[in-house]
Parts: C-alpha cells; sequence; structure tokens
C-alpha cells in the first residue's frame, strides 16, 4: 500500500467528480505496483487486458495501435510486477494468453466501480487523459497533480506535492515543472505579489 | 514579493471537467469529434450503461 492513503469507494459519494477523479488514479496507482511514475498507457493496457481475458499480445496491439516494442515492454513490466498472468495456448504453444490477476485485477474493480463496471468508458477516460498532455508519456504522477490544480484552484507548489503522490522532491518538482512546460499549469502569483 | 503559485490553464480546467462527466456513469453516449470530446449525460436516477461489459 503507498504511503498516500488510498480512499476507498465508501468516499465516492461524498467527493466532487474532480475529486473522484483522484481517487480513480489512486486506485489505478494501486493496480500498478504502487508506482506513480507508471505512465498513463500502461494503464490502458492493463485495463484493454482485464476487459478481454485471455487476449493475446497481438489483440492488444490492434486495439490499442500500440508498437510491437512499446507493448512487448509494458507487458514484461505488467508480468513482472505480478499485475498479469501468461498462459500458453492449448492449441497453439506459441500463442500466450494473458490474464489481469491480483491486487491488479481487485484495484482494477474498485476503479470500475466509478464507471458502472464499463471497460469501455474507463479506456476512454484514460485515452482522453492522455491526450491532455502534449509530452509523450504522462503518468499517473502527472495526471494527479492536474486534477488536484483543478480541484484546488490557485495553489503553491508545496500545496500541490500534498495532494500529489510521495516520491523524491526533485521527481515531484520535475513533474510539476513539465506541466507548467506543457502550458497545463499557469504560474501566478497571490494578492501581495 | 509575492508568494508564487501554480493554477491549472483554463483549456486544460474545461477538458478536466468534460472528463469529469465520464465519472459516476451517468453517461448516455460519447463521441469522439474533430475538436474533443462529445459526451452526452442524462441527469436522473438510473440511466442507462453506455455498454453491456
Amino acid at each position: 500500500m503507498s504511503p498516500n492513503v488510498l480512499k476507498s469507494a465508501h468516499n465516492q459519494a461524498s467527493a466532487s467528480r474532480i475529486q473522484q477523479m483522484g481517487l480513480i488514479l489512486d486506485h489505478l496507482v494501486e493496480a500498478l505496483g504502487s508506482d506513480p511514475s507508471c505512465p498513463l498507457r500502461r494503464a490502458q493496457i492493463l485495463v484493454d487486458i482485464d476487459a478481454h481475458p485471455e487476449t493475446t499480445q497481438s489483440e492488444v496491439m490492434e486495439r490499442l495501435k500500440l508498437n510491437k516494442s512499446t507493448l512487448n515492454r509494458e507487458i514484461e513490466w505488467l508480468y513482472d510486477q505480478g499485475c498479469i498472468l501468461r498462459q500458453p495456448s492449448q492449441q497453439d504453444g506459441r500463442v500466450i494468453h494473458m490474464l489481469s490477476c491480483g491486487y491488479s485485477k481487485k484495484n482494477l474493480g474498485l476503479t470500475l466501480d466509478y464507471f458502472e463496471k464499463s471497460h469501455k468508458n474507463l479506456h476512454f477516460f484514460l485515452e482522453r487523459l492522455i491526450n491532455l498532455f502534449t509530452e509523450q508519456k504522462p503518468t499517473l504522477r502527472d495526471a494527479k497533480f492536474l486534477v488536484a490544480a483543478a480541484d484546488m484552484g490557485e495553489a503553491s507548489r508545496q500545496e500541490l506535492f500534498e495532494r500529489g503522490y510521495s516520491g523524491a522532491q526533485t521527481t515531484n518538482v520535475r513533474a510539476l515543472d513539465s506541466l507548467v512546460e506543457q502550458g497545463l499549469l499557469i504560474k501566478t502569483e497571490d494578492e501581495n505579489g | 514579493m509575492g508568494k508564487a503559485t501554480l493554477q491549472i490553464s483554463a483549456d486544460a480546467f474545461k477538458k478536466i471537467n468534460q472528463l469529469g462527466l465520464l465519472v459516476g456513469g451517468n453517461v448516455l453516449s460519447i463521441s469522439s469529434g474533430f475538436n474533443g470530446i462529445g459526451i452526452e449525460v442524462q441527469n436522473v436516477i438510473n440511466t442507462p450503461k453506455l455498454d453491456n461489459e
């Protein structure tokens, strides 16, 4: 469990939609080995595998329009972290079927609670979120900062750090700087400035 | 000198708000148009799901 307190679905009803987006990101972080540095695209791949039990790498590649080397890398990561199982096909040993499992499946289930269990809506949510960023590999950390900024209005860096995920200070600073460079966050000064 | 703060851009805020419409399950339909996102929502209880997964 990450040091950042994971909100349960019980908080869902009392949170605004933007706050709920933060909770969704929290569950996705948990589904991905408590690693907020995971790219949003990796979350999307995991969601796709969860939506299509026993799918193959070729099928995921086709559905998500990803190149083979990128997908290979992500699948390896998901497997190494225990997010997915790989099983050889009984008909053709060269074909490997994939399934989400364990803590990943459980946390994806909690994520899907926000989308009436619709993988399609969750997929679309992630796709649109990824497209908000101009950099190539936005992470769950980046998304959390953006959602926190949307919820808070004007905020100091420290306040945003407190709403984001724990991690090295340099990592968080770099993430905020990147959001500023992309024009998603704007620097301001308070009324005394 | 005042305290430096950060604020989400107006465009990003608008898009985040649009994404918020996907959360909570009152989505009727989604379309991905040439200029972003189209989401039709229904503000009543027991709204239908987008799909039957």
